[in-house]
């Protein structure tokens, strides 16, 4: 046992029974996976880290420090671990049916699985796993307990019973409402863990108060996006180093994102603002982490809910499988009589691994989908059905660059509901937003499904095309352009901006680096916006000579500039026989 | 077809989970062809945020209704058949 081990051992009080009920993992016929839940604060990391403290070999990840994807599960758990501990399992929920589907059933049959999470395993869970899944719930301390653990922290037993009064075991209360009472002995203890941060967070520094207040708004805290703040936020008791940053404990950090949001919505703008700048300029190397930074600044909920569910799954979404083809085709039969039954038919035979369902816990699909590359859609499919010659008309008049995917996405139905939004049907829809993560997609298209279903794909950049179908173009920087714009609604974020003095050019909240003679080229045009500079005037001006005829000097720094402006390039014309002409970037 | 009356206590821990039950019931009552039919539920909220129900069915016979709660995943605490209606 290591040091940190004896450590997680010490601070656990109160939490026998949970323990014993977690051993019995081990006992013959025992279960095969504990799920730990309880409100945010309530102990459950203490507990199965304390658990886990009791194995030589136990492998604990942290949902809040990996990326959500198999492959960066699997780089943390590893294939076999013996014992697996996963903490903040709410993080993970974009993994849930990999998890249960995939990856738990290719583990040896002698490992054990912990998990804690905010909320119970819902019925999918119940029905996987069945007498080999305990659910261990997670309530307050015993008066007892609660007041070993703040007599712990230094308060006397009398300061000990008059918190507890008011915390009524809740074990982060506890430890914030020791500090709070600590740092202030005549306050008078609030009831809840919000208003218990408050007053804790009265008692910071105002540097450490502000850099806070910056954090609140990121998924995690890194270097680059908290420079100032970073090593004040790292000493702070409800913040963790993980390898992905900072990570601050949910209930604070939206405590405080709250209150900043209410009692100064224009700092808190202020604040995402700045992290949007930031997490863009790391964007284009950034690979999933920034993407994420990306999503967690978006509001718009189809995106953030795909991306960071915040409630438990409780339909297994998968592809479809060779059995699953009747119950498909009964749905579009009772939705769309007719004609579509027999096209989706053709869909069915020609592209079987393009459907993905949804199942009600015991595996009866609700809803499916059919969502596959444009490409893998075959000739004969194209030409019977009129909604793929809409997308192909639309994509020969706006072609794609090479390499760039194009999805389509035929149809979205719930056995119950049709489109009209439903629990299922917005699975489903998450599931086709969370495929634009694979690969370079550029564009989306799908089917204008009456008012219902457009108004709820309208805020993600879907547009009507001709012939019933409907567009969302990513743009040319894919995925993490698309999700730029998303987040950057709302936001005071100034897409273009010059800076003279230090040479840079914002473009798309990139910084672009231009040397001197671009810049002055750049702002003369700019200044002139609209208007034809003549190449004499912009010679005269910038250069500061006379125009003797023959000098490519300004053709040179043009041609730099246009290089720099990337897709912009457009933008800077050539007024043929006369100079040239910026418009509006 | 006779009419049952099914009790369920504390059978969903939150709202999604109700709104995931009643989501999931058209189309698991499709593959039962007619011989289980859902009437009505009555829903009661428990102290702790739980959800109780009373729910009305219509059925072949209790073995079916039976087979429609395994393929639901939704266990009865109690099954009554109802003998007769008193109007008020």
């Amino acid at each position: 046992m290591n040091f940190g081990a004896l450590l997680a051992k010490r601070a656990l009080i109160g939490r026998d029974d949970e323990l014993a009920a977690l051993r019995t993992l081990h006992e013959p016929g025992g279960p095969l996976v504990a799920v730990v839940h309880g409100v945010a604060g309530s102990g459950k990391s203490a507990l199965i880290r304390a658990f886990a403290a009791e194995h030589e070999h136990a492998t604990i990840v942290d949902g809040r420090a990996i990326e959500p994807t198999p492959a960066g599960f699997e780089q943390a758990a590893g294939r076999h671990p013996r014992l697996l501990v996963i903490d903040t399992f709410e993080r993970l929920r974009l993994l849930d049916d990999w998890l249960r589907h995939t990856y738990f059933p290719s583990l040896p049959a002698d490992t054990r699985v912990v998990i804690a999470a905010r909320d119970a395993p819902g019925a999918v869970w119940r029905a996987t796993f069945g007498e080999y899944l305990r659910v261990i719930p997670l309530g307050p301390l015993a008066p007892a307990d609660a007041a070993a653990v703040l007599e712990g922290v230094g308060l006397d037993p009398q300061q000990a019973v008059e918190v507890n009064r008011f915390v009524r075991g809740h074990p982060l209360s506890l430890q914030l409402a020791a500090s709070a009472v600590k740092e202030h002995p005549d306050a008078v203890i609030p009831t809840v863990t919000q208003e218990l941060a408050a007053l804790y967070l009265d008692g910071l520094d105002p540097e450490t108060r502000a850099a806070l207040d910056r954090a609140c708004v990121l998924r995690r805290v890194t270097r680059s996006l908290l420079p100032d703040g970073f090593d004040r936020l790292a000493t702070l008791p409800f913040v963790e180093l993980t390898p992905e940053g900072l990570v601050i404990h949910d209930t604070v950090r939206e405590a405080v994102s709250a209150l900043l949001k209410a009692t100064d919505p224009v700092r808190h703008r202020e604040h995402r603002a700045a992290a949007w700048r930031q997490i863009r300029h790391e964007l284009p190397d950034g690979g999933w982490a920034s993407i994420a930074d990306m999503i967690a600044l978006v509001e718009e909920p189809l995106v953030r809910e795909a991306f960071f569910p915040s409630a438990v799954q409780h339909y297994a979404v998968e592809t479809a499988r060779p059995s699953d083809r009747d119950a498909i085709l009964k749905i579009v039969a009772r939705h769309h009589p007719g004609p579509t039954t027999a096209l989706l038919s053709d869909w069915w035979d020609a592209v079987p691994d393009a459907f993905r369902v949804a199942r009600a816990p015991r595996g009866t699909v609700v809803a499916f989908a059919v969502l596959c590359d444009l490409r893998r859609i075959p000739q004969g499919l194209f030409l019977r059905d009129p909604v793929c010659q809409a997308w192909r008309a639309h994509l020969r008049a706006h072609p794609v660059p090479k390499g760039q995917r194009v999805l389509a996405a035929r149809v979205a139905l719930a056995h119950g509901t049709g489109s009209a939004p439903s629990p299922c049907f917005s699975a489903l829809l998450r599931d086709v937003e969370r495929e634009r993560l694979e690969g370079v997609v550029r564009r989306v298209y799908a089917v204008s499904g009456g008012a219902e279903l457009d108004e709820q794909l309208e805020p993600l950049g879907y547009l009507p095309i001709d012939g019933g179908a409907t567009v969302c173009d990513l743009g040319a920087e894919s995925v993490a352009g698309w999700l730029s714009e998303l987040a950057a609604r709302d936001l005071p974020v100034r897409k273009t901006a010059l800076d003279p003095e230090a040479r840079e050019l914002t473009l798309d909240g990139r910084t672009v680096a231009l040397t001197k003679l671009e810049c002055a080229v750049l702002r003369y045009l700019q200044e002139r916006q609209g208007q034809v500079v003549p190449r004499a005037a912009l010679l005269h001006d910038v250069w500061g000579y006379e125009w003797a005829g023959g000098a490519n000097a300004v053709d040179v720094a043009i041609c730099g500039l246009r290089r720099k402006l990337g897709e912009h390039a457009k933008r800077l014309e050539t007024v043929r026989g006369v100079g040239f002409r910026m418009v509006p970037l | 077809m006779n009419l049952y009356l099914v009790s369920r206590r504390r059978a969903w821990l939150s709202e999604e989970e109700l709104a995931a039950t009643a989501d999931c019931t058209p189309a698991v009552l499709g593959i039962f062809d007619g011989a289980v039919r859902w009437v009505r539920s009555y829903v009661f909220e428990e102290a702790d945020g739980a959800f109780s129900a009373d729910c009305v069915y219509e059925a072949e016979s209790v073995e079916r209704l039976e087979e429609y709660f395994d393929a639901m995943m939704l266990p009865a605490d109690e099954i009554r058949q109802v003998d007769r209606f008193a109007a008020a």
